[in-house]
């Protein structure tokens, strides 16, 4: 196969896909892409047997072809290519020139036929969800993380479920590592039929699929069928392939029904939150919050540090709470709204403690508490 | 002025000491198996080349008359309560090391009970008087040398060494005596020529450092009679272990699950004495060719109930490939946290959680049984009928 490209409209991509290429898979091939030459077009696949994107882009085909090929490589090369054309040619069996003239590579591609099977999933119902709603929920999703050993779905993954609301259908996310608890509604447009009541969506996947939207652009074509997220946007596609397992019941946890409700400044909040931080290390990470009389004071005592204490008026008024938290929960929370108030929802030292906007439920984080003895 | 305070024959003292017709014999505090190892022999037997670790089989054959005494770890533990607490009367700044050893520091109180070596004889004193037992001392301007000199005149006996004799003492002090040089350091040392601490001067820091590593720079500071290391007074454990020689080689998984058990139990137990809970569990595995293993695992949560720190331990033996007979198994427990300490709660409790929070709390009240009514009386069902095995 023999074609050749503008670097411009290929570069961008390949740089995009890295993280999908760069995961470690039982597999060596899902280092590659797959380049497809039809047409007039070249498509682009990248496969880590859970996320999968396909983009197609202008080309100009001499011979049509297919190729595997290392994407780290092969974008290294392209970014530091110093012309705009770019020529890619398979001069025998598996042996690829990149470029021409002053500068030429060769590299030898991977039998094609190994590649991932890339799903072929047609007729989906998509939904219509704004650019910007759904970066708000990659980040709902990506904010609580998970580490390198973590085994349990529900911490691996997101939940996706539809939830009717003052006679409105919404698309909601829920994502948690058991110790806080994010859950993010959104709107859309069309017709969404879940293939269960709810979906596990992988976090790593959906981190993947941040690279991909950019808040400003026009409505996103989102669809889930046949055991596959599927993200489309013009020439591009991402598939994410859904978790199978249980997820909790967490409709009690966001439950604030029976706590009293205090209305917060967001931004002095973030900033007392990681001032106190200063203090707190490894072995250390809790501080206290009192609720009192109109006031909120948070300390820190670390032996290993010092101490610090800082106060905040508050409408509060009834028997004192005492109650530990880690303040970095709260950064991670707080930083997720956009209002100037929030709501923060205390009951006493073993409850959570639940943050949510002054006007609706469209966000609603959820921070468990720290055992004081 | 540091004191190194090492009780003599700890174990063999105290019963020699309770039982009259043990003093002035042989004996040897040891497990009842032939295959035990000697963990203290007193002075008499000592004569006949019995020292610690030597298998009980052998002691015998070195001294036919040789009297085996059962230890009784908890007798021992209490008398060395009393010996740190008299200590204590001397110096704040204690730090005990081991059951029978302790580091004093008695910079200051020079005024108030007289020179170093007068310090020295007043313990020893105070420690003959209270507990009848007696201990050497090292005195000497750092730690390391005052390990070192306390061993020097053993039994009953007081070494000093003063800050001027320090140079002389470096230089002809046998390397294999410096704390932290073992076998494979030895086998070096015995390359490069170093016979005595001394020796190290012949060599620059940047070759000492090639060869041992971070134990370069502690020899070559070493060397030049300075230690960095302080008192620790607040000693805590960095780690609980437990663990058993076998009277005979083992390979049956049900007789291994006991003893994992039985070691998880009194693991356990030391670790929520110490009102800790644990991150590490580990095992170790010797086999009948006396290699070793050692496995160990984080845990998902913060532990200290008996019945998880079982649950990790078999787990990780169930992971071992056993090709040969086990001769020895333990249990041990690490990367402690006080138990006080706030700990991030659960939003959404996994019912193992659940379950380990229940046996810490039948854990917690069998603990305060067997405080009150002896370790004896309460065990686990399937550790009943364990007492011909171990």
């Amino acid at each position: 196969m023999k074609f050749s490209f503008n670097k411009k409209d290929i570069q961008e991509i390949l740089s995009k896909i890295q993280g999908i290429t760069g995961r470690k898979t039982n597999l060596t091939i899902t280092s590659d892409i797959l380049i497809k030459a039809v047409g007039s077009q070249i498509s682009i696949t990248a496969n880590d047997l859970e996320t999968v994107f396909t983009g197609t882009y202008d080309a100009q085909v001499e011979t049509e072809g297919i190729l595997s090929i290392n994407s780290k490589k092969f974008f290294e090369i392209i970014r530091e290519y110093p012309d705009n054309e770019i020529i890619v040619n398979e001069v025998e069996n598996r042996w690829v020139e990149i470029g021409k003239g002053d500068s030429l590579y060769h590299i030898v591609a991977s039998d094609y036929e190994n590649f991932p099977e890339t799903p072929l999933i047609e007729n989906i119902d998509f939904i219509e969800v704004d650019a910007k709603d759904l970066k708000k929920m990659v980040a709902i999703s990506s904010v609580v993380g998970f580490s390198g050993d973590e085994k349990r779905i529900y911490v691996l993954g997101s939940l996706i479920e539809k939830i009717v609301s003052d006679g409105q259908e919404l698309l909601r996310i829920v994502s948690t590592d058991s110790r806080r608890l994010h859950c993010y509604d959104a709107q859309f447009k069309g017709e969404l039929n879940l293939p269960e009541e709810s979906v596990i969506i992988p976090k790593k996947g959906l981190s993947e699929l941040n690279k991909f939207i950019d808040s400003n652009s026009d409505p996103i074509q989102v669809g889930i069928k046949e055991n596959y997220f599927i993200f489309q946007r013009a020439n591009e596609s991402v598939m994410i392939k859904l978790l199978d397992g249980e997820y909790p019941d967490y409709k009690p946890i966001i439950n604030y029904d029976e706590m009293i409700p205090m209305e917060v400044d967001r931004n002095m909040f973030i900033t007392l939150m990681r001032r106190i931080s200063i203090l707190t290390s490894d072995d250390y990470k809790s501080v206290i919050l009192t609720f009192k009389d109109n006031e909120l004071t948070v300390t820190i005592t670390n032996p290993e540090i010092g101490e610090s204490k800082e106060r905040l008026m508050i409408g509060f008024s009834g028997k004192e709470i005492k109650s530990a938290f880690n303040p970095k929960y709260f950064m991670d929370a707080l930083n997720l709204f956009e209002d100037s108030i929030v709501i923060i929802n205390v009951k006493d030292s073993k409850s959570p403690c639940i943050i949510k906007s002054l006007d609706d439920d469209k966000l609603v984080c959820v921070i468990m508490a720290m055992h004081i003895s | 002025m540091i004191l190194h305070i090492d009780m003599d024959a700890f174990f063999a003292a105290i019963e020699q000491r309770d039982n009259p017709a043990l003093r002035n014999k042989p004996i040897i505090i040891a497990g009842d198996s032939k295959r035990s190892v000697v963990s203290t022999a007193s002075y008499e037997a000592r004569k006949f080349g019995i020292h610690s670790a030597m298998p009980v089989f052998q002691a015998k054959q070195r001294c036919a008359k040789v009297i085996l005494v059962p230890g009784n770890r908890y007798k021992y533990a209490a008398e060395s309560k009393k010996i740190m607490a008299i200590i204590s009367d001397f110096s704040p700044l204690v730090e005990q090391v081991s059951i029978d050893e302790a580091y004093v520091d008695i910079q200051g109180c020079e005024k108030l009970f007289g020179s170093p070596e007068v310090i020295a004889q007043k313990i020893k004193a105070a420690i003959f008087k209270e507990l009848f037992l007696t201990c050497s001392i090292g005195i000497a301007p750092v730690k390391f040398l005052a390990k070192i000199a306390s061993d020097m005149d053993k039994p009953n006996g007081i070494t000093f060494i003063s800050k001027h004799e320090m140079a002389r003492v470096i230089k002809d002090l046998p390397i294999a005596k410096v704390p932290g040089v073992g076998k494979q350091a030895m086998k070096l040392m015995a390359i490069l020529q170093i016979h005595t601490l001394g020796d190290l001067h012949k060599y620059d820091i940047c070759l000492l450092n090639k060869k041992f590593g971070k134990m370069g720079k502690r020899l070559h500071e070493l060397s030049h009679g300075k230690d960095l290391s302080r008192i620790e007074t607040n000693y805590s454990r960095k780690s609980i272990s437990s663990e058993t020689t076998l009277s005979k080689d083992i390979s049956d998984l049900k007789i291994a699950r006991q003893l994992l058990l039985a070691h998880s139990q009194r693991v356990g137990r030391d670790l929520r004495k110490e009102k800790m809970i644990c991150h590490n569990v580990s095992i170790k595995i010797k086999f009948s060719d006396f290699t070793q293993i050692t496995r160990s695992k984080q845990t998902d949560s913060w532990i200290c109930s008996s019945s998880a720190i079982f649950n990790e331990a078999l787990s990780l033996y169930e992971k071992v490939v056993l090709k040969k007979k086990i001769r020895l198994l333990g249990v041990g427990v690490s990367h402690f946290m006080d138990k006080n300490a706030p700990i991030q709660m659960e939003l959404l409790c996994p019912p193992k959680e659940k379950i380990n929070k229940k046996w810490e709390s039948v854990d917690m009240a069998v603990d305060s049984i067997m405080e009150k009514f002896g370790s004896g009386m309460i065990t686990k069902a399937s550790l009943n009928k364990r007492k011909k095995h171990v």
